[in-house]
């Protein structure tokens, strides 16, 4: 089991991005277990309506579910700053499902199942479980390894 | 259509990631699901049916989001083409169903 500090070792999200909280399995190069407690602390909360649905946003179930993936991906071979290495992004994703809504208080369990894994790119899938119910199917998840310098926004645009 | 401006103060870019601000590729997704929610009371999202990230999104990006509502025995589907100016970042088919969770 590894929690943030060895997360930060091999994955380059930090605060308040980086969605997953700790490892509890890990096959290298097959699978991975990782687990997100959802807090109404969350920033995502400051400022949303008292009386609203207060469901997890997908972006952020997703991204979280995404960083699992990364950590797959990358556990034998760490990228801890996207300066020094590439950089992972999603190209694609097919056949997600969300069975149920998340909610604060909930902690989210992500399965990851590396399907096949190339040089630049590798495609992952898997579920998540919230006490054992599934909150989340990814039927199939792509992304591609860059590096920063071929990302960089064009010229004359300043970030 | 909807218009986003990603604000380059955003706390995300602060970690996504340390001197190399880009949006979470997800996050466009979660943008097209802002853009049309309101519009589907009584609905909920239930499935990300397909989505393809074409271009990464940068602060200061202004992405254009144009989506196509269309019902079906099962609820609605959307269909949403994002882009930036003469870039397009995504497509993304998002379901909405009725029902409890």
């Amino acid at each position: 089991m590894i929690g943030p500090a060895e997360i930060r070792r091999i994955i380059p999200h930090r605060y308040p991005v980086l969605l997953v909280d700790r490892v509890t399995a890990v096959e290298p190069g097959v699978r991975l277990v990782a687990l997100k407690a959802v807090s109404g602390r969350e920033p995502c909360y400051a400022a949303m309506p008292e009386d609203a649905d207060h469901a997890y946003p997908i972006g952020l179930l997703l991204e979280s579910w995404a960083q699992s993936a990364v950590l797959l991906a990358r556990w034998d071979n760490p990228n801890p700053d996207v300066l020094a290495d590439k950089v992972e992004l999603i190209t694609g994703i097919r056949d997600v499902a969300f069975p149920r809504p998340v909610y604060p208080g909930d902690v989210v369990e992500h399965h990851v199942e590396l399907v096949r894994g190339l040089d630049d790119a590798a495609i992952l899938a898997g579920h998540s479980t919230v006490g054992g119910v599934r909150v989340l199917e990814i039927g199939s998840f792509t992304m591609a390894r860059r590096g920063v310098e071929v990302l960089r926004p064009a010229t004359g645009v300043s970030a | 259509m909807t218009t986003v401006l990603i604000d380059g103060a955003d706390p995300v870019f602060a970690g996504h990631y340390p001197g190399f601000p880009i949006l979470p590729g997800v996050f466009v997704v979660e943008h097209v699901h802002s853009a049309v929610r309101d519009a589907l009371p009584g609905l909920r999202v239930t499935a990300l049916e397909r989505a393809k990230f074409l271009r990464p999104v940068f602060p200061g990006d202004e992405l254009t989001i144009e989506t196509t509502l269309i019902d079906d025995a099962d609820g609605v589907r959307c269909a949403a083409v994002v882009s930036c100016g003469a870039d397009k970042v995504a497509e993304i088919r998002l379901r909405y169903s009725a029902g409890a969770p």
